[in-house]
């Protein structure tokens, strides 16, 4: 596997990987800021050092939090009317 | 529209004056647990033939999912996230797929709840994965909105 390109997305930095297989296809892969990227390659890890700043990070982190509760409190209600 | 889709890919095809944005390749699916989530008896998940193809901002995915259980106990699958798209999702854009299992008939879907956009699918609901037959084979098609 190849990496062909990385773009950076959104206002929360998503790193979006196209990489070329062995094959001679694409394989797509799409990292969020709350990901370890340490076993990446170089290129990878040198574009979310510079995107992912603690405020991206921190509203990432946020983000994620807000929808985990959001999810609990929809089950919650679901299982009430249950 | 008065442009013709010709080859889409050849890049020989136009709709009015804009070039056609097509791609397909593979993507690597992941599964988890969600809320309330509980995979008790399974013994392995296996995803297989994952591929995707992107017109414009459309993705359509598709993958097969291949469980084992061992058996011990019963299987409460919802709320399984499902991760690993191919393209990030614009915030609060919702998408969904469709999940079939010819085994047992089984047919449940996947939704995208609340749209932080990290992963925009997330959630088996009305299934329960591998309950019934063991091992099973599930199959996953969908399509969402990418940034």
């Amino acid at each position: 596997m190849k990496l062909d390109k990385i773009e950076v997305v959104g206002e929360h930095k998503h790193i979006q990987i196209r990489e070329i297989t062995d094959e001679g296809g694409y394989h797509r892969r799409v990292f969020t800021p709350d990901m370890d990227v340490s076993s990446e390659v170089q290129e990878i890890q040198d574009v979310t050092d510079a995107e992912w700043t603690d405020e991206v990070k921190s509203v990432w982190d946020r983000l994620v939090t807000d929808e985990m509760l959001t999810v609990a409190e929809f089950e919650a209600a679901r299982e009430g009317k249950e | 529209m008065s442009g013709i889709i010709g080859g889409a890919g050849s890049k020989s095809g136009v709709i009015g004056t804009t070039e056609i944005d097509y791609e397909e390749g593979t993507w690597t699916p992941s599964l988890s647990c969600g809320y309330n989530c509980h995979l008790w008896g399974i013994a392995s998940v296996v995803v297989s033939n994952a591929i995707y193809t992107k017109i414009g901002n459309i993705c359509r995915f598709s993958c097969k999912v291949y469980v084992t259980k061992d058996g011990s106990q019963p299987t409460n699958s919802s709320n399984i996230n499902f991760t690993g798209f191919p393209f990030a999702v614009t915030h609060n854009q919702h998408g969904g797929a469709q999940l079939h299992c010819p085994e047992n008939g089984d047919f449940g879907y996947l939704q995208h709840r609340s749209g932080t956009g990290a992963s925009p699918l997330r959630d088996f609901t009305n299934s329960n994965l591998g309950n019934t037959i063991n091992p099973v084979t599930y199959y996953v098609s969908g399509a969402y909105i990418v940034a």
